[in-house]
């Protein structure tokens, strides 16, 4: 029945098929369950009292603040910057507060935050008008580069690395073919849909931007069959452009970048190799939206759409400020939403980050908000009977069955010759698993410990190059220190009458560094002395008693019994 | 009967002679001229914190002792994890710590403390890594990032300012704990949980 | 506070471990109906007694081990290892043939280990094994209330008749028959595996009832294991299909199984070589290949080791078939294959996304050097 249904789809999507492709073979086919959503038009979240902004945007990478407390802001005027990258204020108001306040990510993390009281007007910073133009044409790839990201534009669909510092990158390779992904494939998410059923003409126009920044030959729009009106809109939008729209099966997760390149030019990407070496670059559609409104209306990045779904509230997609705590976005869809919610999820269902606070604001990367009524989604877990399911679906051809295993014993070593740093944590595994194991987790907590390992080799190795070091110098003093007594006899012998140098202590010619290096003491010589002395009563007195609670607690430890 | 009894003969003899050759070669191996190179793989395993509590003056002596027979259980630093990697590289059985020569332990950093500290530069020249800064009569501090947590710069000091205190990891986004991990995750305190919240404070 | 995040996925799809064995029992069904109309009503009573004595083992053991009684009975795995070892049990084996195999195959075959998922032999194929070796007398008559014997005219194995008969061979003290004159009725050796009888049969025993125009399911005809087979072949094909099993072992088993009994089949010599085609239908092959080299548990995770894994039973069903002694091969050869399983495990991995195949044969044979 499915395959009818995908059949029919593929004759009335024929524009899409011009091309050959490769679509993902393994994987899962969840319920999409988006249809919900997608019944209403894109909403507008009203104005939030209050709009949080993490200053840490993508993982390790921290804004200064360049306003202060009190300071009023107007929508759209830059509250923070690092070279170049800023963040915008998403309303007009008042600064309230720059503090740590929780921040959506995995471990519970609290990051410094720029609050903003709003006043309800949502004034636009004047500049804005300014800094639109009609024309990207006019400029170099370079200025628009570098104006994308002024506006604080990060990749919209999964990790949110900063869009300039991808597109500055790709700029240093010959880019030949440009990949919009708009296959959203993970269920529940229906943002992107939602976006190109009401705004596909101007994601076109942001795809051309891209285009021109990175001079690509080819430009493919990826979008899932199952996604029908969206498809319609896109098809009239990039009529008479050299754009090409090509239509993927539905299946989880053709739309990650590996698989999704690997679908339609037939590469594959190893481990921590760039798309741009092979002369291929992915952007979202929601990213070439938030392009296309930066460039030619000026306007930063301040708000993205957001599908809010699960079974608390009813489901709907609307576009909200960055900053907005969570709560606001449930409350606008249900009344009773928070007292409903037993666990909120930012993303989907299948990658998404379970929040332990709702209070956590949007961000940039917020594709989805799922409120779900039940603490627990997950069934116990059971033993492991390796039926091969994981593998069958794994979209990274490993065999989690055995990664398991090795995680669950250890054996960190079998673990990485398995590849489970090649594992990009879709979940397929974990989806079909009968056992309900969450592997994941376990993948996860592997690839830690392979970390701290990693970590630790390289630690070891700079020791060790630190101790060869401090021996070498060791071994140099000792050789001049020879080589200066040997000379010294000799001089002797050949005059007798000379002074004999003297000054060459054993102490010195371990260490030198502790030589009579006779500087200007700040303290007078007696005051010195006397605070010596009492230092070192100080420590006879610590170490005596430390004697005692040894001697008391009778149990010794072994480098002090080896004192004694 | 007596083919088949052949057969089990000749198999049997045929693993016994592979086995002998591979013991051979290894011996060969240890030997012969790579017998730097095998102890720079020992080394390997080793925690090179140089902390000497091995009775040797440092990691690469105690490797090069390890290669001609020593004992593999007298590395505290490494612990039971350094002791296994031994066991399997040197194919010897795997035995507790020596506690002779310490106990396991978390990773340690020294820390001076910097009102007692009187200048004597002893710690100074008792590191083995030059991890120790300062000048004779002025304050010296410890490079954090370049500490072994080796333990010797404690000893020498005579007005006891030095402290080893466990090494911390910053909370990170990517530790995850295994499924069954007592706690996942420890919040911080001021977190408000779902739920909490909503009791109370009217938004 | 401290409060346990579960890391996604926050999803889990509808599989789960009774589902999985449900379509085993499920597969099972065509030759067991096979069976059942051939034979009579032998299967279904050491059906029922293995898996009575495998659950009550199963929940002995669970209890001994403090665990979750339900929770270990309901995966029903244990219904599926009672099965396929009943299928291998010949009706009308004495009532605790079935009973002891059941309990061999839970308890040292699999609870042992640890229980589901840990167990290095084939649960269902140890208790076999054992039973074999300990009792070669009583596993290897079957006794049928045989249509031969007996004026097929009234009689069939499905009748009451043939039920209580027996139901009098599994529980001789019981001495149904006696009363109705049923005795003496009982064909000691009758229908034994087509191997014993026919290792010359060349051709299909039901192209053969085609080609006369008969009845093709005739119990008095030959064509009653080539039913079952097929029935274990259809059953196959459903995992298959459902994706429970993949094609790496039945085929590479299969293949390997027809390779070697093509080159040394001579038609009309008297060599006791069987042909192809009986070693394809007229053993045990189906059962072996789709139902017990497929055991997830004691089977390799990669698809080259499963082709290994295929193969290497393909050669030894063959070898210990035509060369061993003993009637059929299936359960040695896979508890032999299944002691090489954790080095094939070891050994070979699939290519990773993104390796190409340079870069995977560069990783291996540097790792083979680490290791050495």
């Amino acid at each position: 029945m499915n395959s009818l249904i995908r059949l029919s789809r593929r004759l009335r999507n024929q524009a899409g098929y011009t091309r050959k492709t490769r679509p993902l073979r393994r994987g899962i086919t969840p319920p999409i369950n988006k249809s919900d959503s997608l019944s209403k038009a894109i909403q507008k979240l009203p104005l939030a009292k209050e709009l949080v902004l993490p200053l840490r945007v993508y993982q390790s990478l921290t804004l200064e603040p360049v306003v202060k407390e009190g300071e009023a802001v107007l929508k759209g005027q830059v509250i923070a910057s690092l070279d170049g990258f800023n963040i915008h204020a998403p309303s007009s108001g008042t600064v309230a507060t720059i503090e740590d306040r929780p921040y959506a990510n995995p471990a519970g993390l609290y990051a410094p935050c720029i609050v903003i009281n709003t006043d309800g007007m949502d004034r636009w910073h004047p500049s804005i008008s300014d800094r639109a133009s009609e024309n990207f044409n006019e400029r170099s790839p370079y200025a628009l580069i570098e104006l994308i990201a002024e506006a604080g534009i990060t990749g919209l669909g999964g990790a949110g690395f900063p869009c300039h510092q991808k597109l500055h990158s790709a700029t240093q390779h010959n880019i030949d073919t440009l990949i919009i992904n708009a296959m959203e494939c993970e269920p529940s998410i229906a943002a992107d849909e939602a976006l190109l059923q009401e705004r596909a003409t101007q994601v076109v126009e942001g795809i051309k931007i891209l285009q021109y920044i990175l001079h690509a030959k080819t430009c493919l729009v990826a979008i899932e069959d199952s996604k029908d009106a969206a498809i319609k809109q896109l098809l009239s939008a990039v009529e008479g452009s050299d754009i090409e729209v090509v239509i993927l099966p539905t299946r989880y997760p053709s739309g990650s970048e590996q698989q999704l390149i690997k679908a339609l030019c037939d590469k594959e990407l190893a481990r921590g190799q760039l798309p741009a070496s092979i002369g291929v670059h992915c952007q979202n559609v929601a990213t070439s939206y938030a392009i296309f409104e930066a460039i030619c209306l000026g306007r930063p990045l301040v708000s993205r759409i957001t599908t809010i779904t699960g079974d608390a509230l009813a489901s709907c997609n609307v576009e909200v400020l960055l900053g907005t705590p969570v709560v606001d976005a449930l409350e606008f869809c249900d009344e009773n939403a928070l007292e409903k919610t037993k666990s909120l999820i930012f993303g989907g269902p299948l990658m998404g980050v379970e929040l332990a606070n709702e209070l956590c604001p949007v961000n940039a990367t917020t594709n989805c908000i799922i409120a779900s009524q039940s603490q627990t989604l997950l069934k116990p877990e059971q033993d492991c009977i390796r039926c091969g399911f994981c593998a069958q679906v794994c979209p990274a051809y490993l065999l989690p069955q055995q990664l398991l295993l090795a995680s669950q014993q250890g054996a960190h070593e079998q673990a990485r010759a398995g590849g489970l740093q090649d594992c990009i944590e879709c979940g397929a595994c974990n989806y079909v698993c009968p056992s309900h194991i969450p592997l994941v987790q376990y993948y996860r907590a592997e690839k830690a410990e392979l970390r701290n390992l990693d970590a630790m080799a390289s630690r070891a190795q700079h020791w060790q190059q630190r101790f060869e070091n401090h021996q070498a110098r060791l071994d140099k003093q000792k050789a001049t220190a020879l080589d200066r007594r040997s000379r010294a006899l000799r001089m002797r012998a050949k005059a007798p009458q000379a002074p004999i140098k003297t000054d060459l202590h054993d102490e010195q010619i371990k260490a030198p560094s502790s030589a009579t290096a006779e500087t200007s003491a700040v303290l007078s010589a007696d005051q010195a002395k006397s605070d010596i002395q009492a230092a070192l009563a100080r420590a006879r007195a610590k170490k005596a008693q430390q004697q005692q609670s040894t001697a008391i607690s009778d149990k010794p430890h072994p480098k002090s019994e080896e004192k004694e | 009967m007596a083919q088949l009894l052949s057969l089990f003969i000749v198999v049997a003899v045929l693993s016994l002679l592979s086995l002998g050759i591979l013991r051979l070669a290894k011996l060969l191996k240890v030997d012969g001229k790579a017998q730097e190179q095998w102890i720079e793989r020992i080394n390997g395993v080793l925690p090179q914190t140089q902390c000497g509590q091995c009775g040797y003056s440092g990691c690469r002596p105690y490797a090069q002792a390890l290669s001609q027979g020593e004992a593999i259980n007298k590395c505290p630093p490494g612990g039971a994890a350094t002791i296994n990697r031994l066991s399997n590289l040197l194919a010897r059985e795997s035995v507790p710590l020596d506690p002779i020569h310490g106990v396991e332990s978390e990773r340690k950093i020294a820390y001076i403390r910097e009102a007692d500290c009187i200048g004597c530069t002893k710690c100074i020249q008792a590191c083995p890594v030059d991890a120790i800064l300062g000048a004779s009569k002025r304050m010296h501090t410890v490079i954090v990032s370049e500490c072994t947590g080796c333990d010797l710069c404690v000893e020498p000091c005579p007005v006891d300012c030095i402290d080893m205190i466990p090494a911390q990891s910053p909370a990170s986004i990517s530790q995850w704990r295994k499924p069954g991990s007592p706690t996942t995750i420890i919040w911080p305190q001021t977190a408000p949980s779902i739920g909490d919240a909503t009791k109370g404070q009217p938004r | 506070m401290t409060q346990a995040l579960k890391s996604s996925p926050h999803l889990q799809g509808s599989n789960n471990i009774t589902k999985t064995m449900a379509y085993v029992l499920l597969a099972c069904a065509p030759a067991y109906a096979a069976a059942t109309w051939f034979f009579g009503w032998g299967l279904t009573i050491n059906i029922v007694l293995c898996m009575g004595a495998a659950l009550a083992s199963e929940a002995l053991i669970m209890r001994i081990r403090q665990r979750s009684i339900t929770e270990s009975l309901s995966d029903g795995s244990a219904l599926v290892t009672a099965l396929l070892l009943a299928f291998t049990i010949p009706p009308g084996a004495p009532w605790w043939i079935p009973i002891l195999g059941a309990m061999l195959a839970i308890t040292i075959g699999k609870q042992v280990y640890g229980g589901i998922g840990l167990n290095i032999f084939n649960p269902a194929m140890v208790g076999y094994a054992a039973l074999l070796t300990a009792f070669p007398l009583q596993m290897t008559g079957w006794q049928l209330p045989n249509v031969l014997t007996i004026d097929y005219e009234w009689f069939s194995p499905l009748s009451w008749d043939a039920f209580l008969i027996s139901i009098n061979l599994t529980f001789p003290f019981l001495s149904l028959t006696q009363d109705i004159g049923l005795d003496h009725e009982i064909d000691g050796f009758a229908k034994a595996t087509p191997l014993l009888f026919h290792k010359l049969a060349a051709h299909s025993a039901i192209a053969g009832q085609w080609t006369e125009q008969a009845s093709l399911f005739d119990r008095s005809s030959d064509v009653g294991w080539e039913w079952i087979n097929l029935g274990f072949l259809c059953g196959g094909l459903f995992l298959l299909f459902k994706r429970i099993i993949t094609w790496h072992i039945p085929v590479s088993l299969i293949v390997t199984v027809l390779a070697l009994s093509f080159y040394f089949y001579q038609p009309g010599s008297e060599a006791v070589y069987g042909s192809p085609y009986l070693h394809l239908f007229g053993t045990a092959t189906m059962i072996g290949a789709f139902f017990i080299a497929t055991d997830p548990v004691s089977s390799p995770a990669s698809p080259a080791g499963k082709i290994i894994y295929g193969i290497l039973l393909g050669i030894f069903i063959y070898c210990i078939r035509v060369w061993g002694s003993y009637l059929d091969s299936i359960a040695f050869s896979v508890l032999l294959a299944n002691g090489i399983t954790p080095l094939l495990d070891y050994g070979l991995r699939p290519r990773i996304f993104g390796e190409t195949p340079r870069s995977f044969w560069r990783d291996k044979l540097s790792r083979k050097g680490e290791q050495a």
